[in-house]
């Protein structure tokens, strides 16, 4: 006879589909769901920049991302505290105005023609666009010459702000304790470097931040190069030596200059202290292309590869770092003001998803 | 170069396959009984989810309780709360379904039992991600847990003491073609192009081996050894653009092919060892100790390349400059090993007639297999602690309406990420430094018929 199997006999089908019938009740099932948009990632300031749309800024260009209105004054060397003022030195139309110049590159603005240049400040506010400024400095001292150039701000933890500032003879600094800005010294900061070398000159385009040590880190331009010197109150600087910006090098025009320092400090999420310096890299073909460097000393700087923007002609980078993943780049880009070739003040933000006005 | 160039040309290198890892059942477990026991049940499984944890225990409840058929459906969620920097990491919720059948029996005194075991996820049935290669991901709960996973397993029982295991696990995988033809205006790429794409996937199923064995040396005192195949399946994605450039009304044909390979899903092989002991009939303590091996994992970034061409018309006197795209080679894993240490405490809490309440409770810890992330690609992962809790109810006296028992298992875990630190080698990262950590809360329901 043939033998059912036990578990066979003790299963009937009724029992066996009311059971199934149960158990299918506790799934469930639904439609394939969407799956959620990917979480805001951390970002290491490299890049790409991408300019601030006109929604963004509240004014609509050319040139793309511009950030204050073009005036019939010329702007130039733009530089922002942390709390999102912005200085630039800047001057209006000369009462008699030279001639430009034939062989004056295109985009170069034709000093010429306008007053000397003083300092002035604009007041952040909500937005990373700015208002015309009011004139916080003029040159005073002999060693200054005619014009004040390249200010760099620093915000004190007092609540004092020092303006440092490059004029004929040098770096010079002044404070503002809240009544305005007066001279630190009779002299310059920091007058001819590198003297009885091939290297020699006047320092200019100065940039300053509190960085590794820590220490105050003086970025400045000198001829094609970038030098460094470095103080432990931001008044004497030593150790005055050139920067080693070489790297690898993927862009065709071969590179003539390096210039415009442009410094951020900052605390890694590691605890390190590092200096991200933005800089002008001058080519060949007549381009002005914004490159980054980083260090974790002050000194020794890792280059990036690629520009950090795809404009062929920005200059003066002026980094503010928001927050630990958003920069905020201004610059300056070519603009027509009143008939004249004047530069304009534009901004670009990083990483390039980033969409403001969520600022401060 | 153009921007339709620029848009060709990034959508083409930043694609990049990222595999999914291991499976949902080591994350998430599988039923909720062995759920809150954190796994530890190699040695004294019995009910379903041993088609999964030791396929060895599909013939131990026939033998211990005098069950025959177990039918088993269930359900689970799990919410990821992971985080970089702070910022939520919006890793995606998972819920599903599992469910499956021991069916034991014998012929004369030879036991022997057949299971099936299925985890199925209601929200997709496959699931691929292309982020790009140095984007920070977390590597074990973005794709992982959205397969499907099926094992189908046999089990005898030679003698009294001694239970045999073994079977086919089944995972899904994709594999996937992108087509994309038409025409891109070259001066308002984003506002005036045409364009049609077809994506083209298929649903593959692997298939890897896992066996079992359950030993019981004393009444109160359970062994049992579990291994699982690895499995390494490569993947490829491959796009291929067929598309006209209109610069003002002057065609300019062009293709771009672009081919990505990778490992879409790898297993790693997998020994556990674990024993129960019952000190009294109303407790039971579990330990288990889980080998994975992990440094088998090559790369889990692979290998990219691509192709540009454009048949500029001779009428045009235009220069188009074309970068050089790099083809990417795969970049090593370094994956680690580790022992994945698991404990689980059940207790008979209540017993009368037609009616058990147990209480369970576990813990595990996995040391996380990914080193430090200094270079450029970003595998997000830390170590993990999980607690868990569950009861479970057991309904006898059921007849005429059942005949046998109805299970009812209910169990919610929580795991810990501490924060982990990833330290960049370069200044120049795109990312820089970062921390990732979180939590990730899971719990499900699920129950079992018994018969008797």
């Amino acid at each position: 006879m043939k033998k059912t199997p036990v578990w066979l006999a003790r299963f009937t089908p009724m029992s066996t589909a009311g059971t199934l019938c149960a158990l299918a009740a506790l799934s469930c099932g639904s439609v394939g769901e969407r799956a959620p948009a990917p979480g805001l990632l951390p970002h290491g300031g490299v890049g790409p920049f991408r300019d601030l749309s006109a929604d963004e800024t509240g004014i609509v260009g050319p040139p793309d991302g511009l950030a204050r209105a073009l005036t019939p004054d010329a702007l130039d060397g733009v530089a922002l505290t942390e709390a999102g003022d912005l200085y630039y030195a800047g001057a209006p139309l000369a009462a008699a105005p030279t001639p430009r110049p034939a062989d004056l590159p295109e985009n170069d603005v034709h000093w010429g023609a306008f007053a000397a240049r003083r300092i002035y400040r604009a007041v952040g506010d909500e937005s990373p666009s700015f208002q015309a400024g009011s004139v916080v400095l003029m040159a005073e001292a002999p060693w200054e010459g005619e014009a004040l150039e390249d200010p760099c701000p620093l915000s004190m933890p007092d609540g004092r702000t020092r303006l440092y500032y490059a004029a004929a003879g040098g770096i010079g600094l002044a404070e503002d304790a809240g009544s305005g800005f007066s001279r630190v010294s009779a002299g310059p900061l920091l007058g001819r470097v590198f003297e009885g070398t091939a290297r020699e000159g006047v320092p200019g385009e100065p940039s300053v931040v509190v960085g590794p040590g820590p220490a105050y880190w003086l970025y400045f331009s000198v001829g094609a190069e970038i030098g460094v010197a470095r103080s432990e109150d931001g008044l004497s600087f030593t150790d005055v030596r050139r920067l080693d910006l070489s790297g690898p090098d993927e862009t065709t025009s071969p590179e003539v200059a390096v210039a415009s320092p442009g410094a951020v400090a900052l605390t890694t999420r590691a605890g390190q202290r590092i200096v991200r310096l933005y800089f002008e890299s001058v080519r060949a073909d007549g381009s002005h292309l914004i490159y980054l460097a980083a260090s974790d000393n002050g000194v020794d700087f890792e280059r990036s590869v690629l520009p950090v923007d795809a404009a062929l002609d920005k200059r003066s980078p002026a980094p503010r770092q928001v927050d630990e993943r958003v920069t905020l780049l201004y610059a300056t880009a070519p603009a027509i003001g009143a008939g004249r070739q004047v530069r304009g003040l534009v901004a670009s933000v990083a990483p390039s998803v980033e969409m403001l006005p969520a600022l401060r | 170069m153009s921007r339709a160039l620029a848009l060709i040309l990034t959508f083409g290198a930043a694609w990049s396959p990222a595999p999914a890892l291991a499976q949902a059942m080591d994350t998430f477990g599988f039923g909720s009984r062995s759920a809150a026991l954190a796994g530890a049940v190699t040695a004294d499984v019995e009910d379903v989810s041993a088609n999964y944890y030791n396929p060895a225990g599909i013939v131990r409840g026939a033998h211990a309780r005098g069950s025959g058929l177990r039918i088993m459906a269930g359900t689970f969620v799990a919410a990821p709360m992971l985080s970089i920097n702070g910022e939520d990491s919006r890793v995606e919720p998972i819920h599903g379904l599992v469910t499956g059948l021991n069916v034991p029996g014998n012929i004369d005194t030879f036991r022997f039992g057949f299971g099936l075991g299925l985890h199925l996820p209601n929200q997709r049935l496959s699931r691929s991600l292309a982020p790009p290669r140095d984007q920070p991901r977390w590597e074990f709960y973005e794709s992982r847990p959205h397969r499907i996973y099926l094992a189908a397993n046999l089990a005898i029982q030679p003698w009294d003491f001694l239970r045999i295991g073994g079977g086919i696990a089944f995972q899904s995988t994709s594999d996937q073609d992108l087509a994309i033809r038409g025409v891109i205006d070259f001066l308002q790429p984003e506002d005036a192009s045409r364009l049609e794409h077809r994506v083209t996937a298929d649903l593959l199923a692997i298939r890897y081996p896992q066996l079992g064995v359950q030993v019981d040396p004393i009444d109160a005192l359970s062994i049992g050894l579990v291994y699982r195949g690895q499995v390494s399946l490569g993947g490829t994605l491959r796009a291929a653009v067929d598309a006209n450039i209109d610069l003002a009304g002057i065609d300019i044909p062009g293709t771009f092919l672009l081919e990505s390979e990778s490992v879409s899903l790898f297993l790693p092989h997998q020994v556990s060892l674990g024993a129960t002991v019952r000190p009294t009939k109303w407790v039971r303590a579990m330990a288990e100790l889980t080998f994975v091996h992990w440094a088998a994992y090559e790369s889990p970034v692979g290998s990219f390349k691509a192709d540009l061409n454009l048949d500029i018309p001779a009428q045009l006197p235009l220069e188009i400059p074309i970068p050089d795209i790099v083809d990417q080679s795969p970049v090593p894993a370094s994956f680690r090993d580790r022992f994945v240490p698991r404990i689980g405490v059940e207790v008979d809490a209540h017993k009368s007639h037609g009616l058990t309440l147990l209480g369970r409770a576990g813990y595990l810890y996995e040391h996380s297999p990914v080193p430090m992330q200094r270079g450029s690609i970003n595998l997000v992962d830390t170590n993990r602690h999980v607690l868990s809790l569950g009861i479970g109810i057991v309904l006898d006296d059921l007849e005429p309406l059942l005949p046998g028992e109805l299970v009812i298992d209910i169990h919610g875990a929580y795991a810990f990420f501490p924060d982990r630190l990833m330290r960049k080698s370069s200044l120049l990262d795109p990312y820089g430094d970062y921390v990732a950590g979180g939590g990730l809360w899971n719990g499900g329901l699920s129950a079992e018929v018994r018969f008797r």
